[in-house]
Order: structure tokens, then sequence, then C-alpha cells
């Protein structure tokens, strides 16, 4: 299987914090990719670093071969890449339809209401009459992590990048979330995920990482690394 | 007549402080002196090559975008790059505001010493018209400041350009996440915060008598418009603008009235007095009042008015 986004050997930070060593990370085409580990370990600063939102001090991020390394963010959006952020993933003064609105803004019109469209097949709550309008900041925890993937499959991107998807939710709503992205994932869409619920994004991922203190210690096959019983133990706090 | 054309005038300029605020986070102290520039802008066009007032403004409005631009591109943009703070930007613009008032100062001294032009403490009167008793500012003023009220509502509500620029304002990280070149917008917005102001100071010689120093005396107004506003949209500087110049000219007149013309000097002290008592009581100004608990509460008491008859 081909990669579709390669890290090789990142070192990124904020100014002159370093965050990240040596971080090397192939995501397959036709995967879902899990970066697992704890609170503070570098994921969200990794998905800032494929963005092009934080220094990368050496290293290559490549996506389908194509460096990525100085381009602006918007333009690696523009190659595919749609990010997730855990938090501030929606705009909170705009209403659903204007996020979705944002969400396609690379789309033309015609496009913009057909991806729409699809993206309401998914989420088909944000439909509704009473939520189109409504302002984002008044909808529940659920719902607002519902609009910020809708957000993100709006760009009908290759490689959807999700932060945290299920930070903060009720088990119930949080594998409602995997169910989706397990259905975008099938739809074509190649995922790309940090997860601090590592049971549960391990179970639902294909490859997974464990990033700890900002380097990637092991690899490999999701559901191998979850019969681990040293990494349960010490990383997934399972027992 | 006179109030309202000053309020447009003011409405203008603090639309443009509104805007580099709510949109690129940054506090322009310059923009009242960009009116300045378009008041020298159209005084060339009348005094050097013979255009009239009210066709000068699309010059003002050109000039003051580029202004706008350059200022974007040559002082915030490289600041920021550096990782300046918002107040080290802040202080910048002040520093670009001397600039341009000097810069002002030596171009009026040119026409007046080379051109034999006398650029100082002039009026545009002359170049008005009038139209069924209306004097032509009036008219003009009222116009573009509707205009620009429903252009950019419209832009801000219909087009994906203005959700895009609301959208910056709020989060500019995640707008370019969303694929947004927020650097155009940032010049956009930078266009138009330099072209408000330019049309609106070219318009305020018809009833005031100007010169380069013209902004240092609206710059008090024009802050604290905006202050009073909110920061947030075009519509509470409006509103802003509309009390503030209200207040400052009758509050004023009807001070002197009671004690004496000396009155007049502090008019200043009226704007001063709005961003004090603003400050203090509801710093977020208009745009921050709760309107639809006060509304409710209204509607409560005419309910109890009501039911007490």
């Amino acid at each position: 299987m081909k990669n579709l986004l390669s890290l090789k050997n990142v070192n990124s930070g904020y100014g002159h914090i370093q965050v990240l060593f040596d971080v090397s990370i192939n995501a397959k085409k036709e995967d879902i990719t899990v970066i697992v580990g704890p609170n503070g370990a570098g994921k969200t600063t990794l998905f800032r670093t494929i963005l092009g939102l934080i220094n990368v001090y050496s290293g290559d991020v490549t996506l389908n071969g194509q460096n990525l390394r100085s381009l602006p963010t918007n333009r690696i959006v523009k190659l595919g890449v749609s990010y997730v952020p855990q938090r501030e993933s929606f705009f909170e003064t705009l209403s659903v339809k204007e996020n979705l609105t944002l969400g396609g803004y690379l789309l033309d019109k015609d496009e913009d209401e057909k991806i729409m469209e699809e993206v309401f097949q998914i989420f088909p709550v944000l439909k509704r009459k009473d939520y189109i309008n409504k302002t984002a900041s008044k909808l529940s925890g659920g719902e607002r992590r519902m609009l910020s993937i809708a957000m993100g499959l709006m760009k009908k991107p290759q490689l959807l990048l999700l932060d945290e998807p299920t930070g903060g939710l009720m088990p119930k709503i949080a594998i409602a979330i995997f169910e989706k992205i397990n259905e975008i994932h099938e739809s074509g869409t190649q995922v790309l995920m940090t997860e601090e619920k590592a049971e549960i994004a391990l179970e639902n991922g294909d490859t997974a990482y464990l990033l700890v203190n900002g380097q990637t210690s092991v690899h490999g096959d999701a559901k191998e690394l979850l019969k681990d019983s040293e990494l349960r133990d010490k990383y997934f706090g399972l027992v | 007549m006179h109030t309202i054309v000053f309020a447009n005038i003011i409405s203008m300029m603090a639309m443009s402080v509104t805007l580099t605020m709510s949109k690129t986070n940054v506090n322009n102290f310059a923009a009242a002196t960009y009116g300045t520039v378009g008041i020298y802008v159209s005084f060339t066009c009348i005094k050097i090559f013979g255009i009239g007032l009210y066709p000068s403004l699309i010059f003002s409005f050109i000039v003051g975008g580029i202004i706008g631009v350059a200022t974007h591109i040559l002082l915030i943009k490289p600041l920021k790059n550096r990782g300046a703070s918002t107040r080290e930007i802040m202080i910048a613009t002040l520093a670009l505001d001397t600039v341009l008032i000097a810069l002002l100062n030596i171009y009026a001294d040119f026409l007046n010493q080379t051109l034999k032009v006398m650029s100082r403490d002039f009026t545009f009167k002359p170049y008005d018209f009038s139209l069924y008793g209306y004097d032509g500012v009036f008219i003009v003023s009222s116009v573009i400041l509707i205009s620009i009220l429903t252009t950019l509502y419209l832009l801000y509500t219909r087009t994906k350009i203005g959700i895009a620029l609301r959208g910056m304002g709020e989060n500019p990280s995640l707008s370019e996440c969303q694929g947004i070149d927020t650097e155009k917008l940032s010049i956009f917005t930078w266009f138009l915060s330099g072209s408000l102001p330019a049309i609106a100071g070219s318009l305020f010689p018809v009833y005031y008598i100007s010169n380069p120093n013209t902004s240092l005396f609206l710059g008090i107004t024009v802050f604290g418009s905006s202050i009073l506003g909110g920061f947030m949209t075009i519509y509470d500087a409006t509103a802003g603008a509309y009390i503030v110049s209200f207040a400052q000219i009758y509050l004023v007149s009807f001070l002197s009235s009671i004690f004496g013309s000396w009155v007049l000097s502090y008019r200043f002290l009226v704007p001063l007095t709005i961003i004090l008592i603003t400050l203090l009581i509801f710093p977020q100004g208009l745009y921050g009042l709760p309107w639809k608990q006060l509304a409710e509460k209204l509607g409560l008491l005419k309910e109890k008015g009501e039911g007490e008859s």
C-alpha cells in the first residue's frame, strides 16, 4: 500500500520550544491511522506541524510525495488535507450553515450544495430546520463535534486529520462519533486521528503510533498494540 | 445638517478602526490621519488638477486604500511575523500616525512654497452644491454611509468572502485551516480601512477648516465612537459615532449657551468622558449590551403597566 502522508525525522515546536523529536509516521492509503499517547505527548503539535501552523526545524512532511514544508496552511488544505482541531474547531459566532459554508470555502457553489447534501447524509441532525440557522455556540458537545467533522468533510479531503474527535464526550456519543468516522473512511477518505481514549481508538484503527514525550516510541497494527499488556498498563490506562 | 454630516464622517472613520480591530486584531491609531490624507488628495485634485470635489472622492478612495494596504504590508505584517504583541503593534500605529502627519505637513509646505497654493486652513465650501435646499455634502455623505452599510451587510451575510471575513475576525488560524487565504482578506480589510476614512476626510473641509493636523482633533472623537460601539461591528461603530457626534456638538453648544463660549475649547472632553464611562461601566460597548434581555425587560415593564392600569 502506498503512503498518502509521510513524516520523516520531523523536529518541530513553538518558537524555540521544541515539542516533536525525530518523529516519523507513514499514513497509508485505505488505513485509519491512529496516534495515541498521554496528555502533552505532542499529538496536537503533530497535526499543527502537518498543517504548517508551527515551525518545522528539520525533516520532511510529504503528501503523495509532495513536500508540504514551507507551504502556507491554506495551500496545504487546497492539496486535500482537512484538519478538525480538538478545540476551537468551529466558528462560534456563525450559524451551522455558515460554518459548513466556510468548511467548503474552496468549492464552487454547485459543488458546495452537492457536498453539503452528502455531509447531511452522514449527519442528518445538522440539516434540521431548527439547527441549520442556529448559532454554533448554542450546540451541545456532541453536536459541536459533528459540526466540526462535517466542516472537515465539506472540503472533500483526501486526508482527514481528526484531533481527539471524542475528547470530552460521553462514551455513548463517542461510540456514535467513531461509527461516523468508520462511515467516512469507508466512503474513501483517509483518516489520521489522535485520541486519548486508547481502547476505542485502537479498536477502530488499522495502524497505530504511540507518541510519548514528542517521540514515536512504538508503532504497528492497532489491534496488536491493544493486546500488548505492557502498553495497556503503562500508557493506555487499561488493565 | 452640520451635525449629521459630522456624524457621517466620524462613522466612516470609526468603521475603519472597528474593521481593523475586529478582523485583524490591530488597534490602528492612524485611522483618523488617513482622513487627512483624503483631505489632501481632494485638495490636490481641486487646486492642482482642476477636478471637482465629488469626482475627487474616487482618488481619495484609491489613495486611502493603497495607504491602508501599505500599512499592513510594510508595518503590521513584518511586526506580526516577528511576534510583536498587540500592544507593540498599537504603538507602531501611533508612530505611523506621527509620521503621516509630518509627511502631510511637508506636502502642505511643498504646495505652499513651490506651487504657491494656500495649503493650510482652507475649506471646500465653494466646491459644494445645493439640491432642494440641502447641501451636497449632506446628501453625498448620507448616501455614501448608507451604501457602505448596505454593501457590507450584504457582503458579510450573503457571500462566502464576507462570511470568511467574519470567520477570520473570530479565529484566523481556523480560517486558514478551511483553506481561506487570510492574507488576501487582510489586504482587502486594510484597503477598506484606508479608503473609508479617506473618503470621509475629503468631505470634512466642506464645513470645517482643515489643515495637515486636522486628525489630531478628530482622533479622540473617532476612537470614542469605536470604543462606544464595542470594536466588533460597523453598525455599532456607526451608532457609537452618531451618539458621540451629537453629544459633542449639542452638549457643548448647550453648555456654552449657559457658561459662555470658552466651553467650546473643552469640546473634546465629551468623547473623552464617553470613553471613560464606556470602559468603566460597559467595556464591550454597545455591541456587548444585552439587547435581548433589555427588550424583554421593556416588554415586561409594558405588561406590568397594563396590569396596573
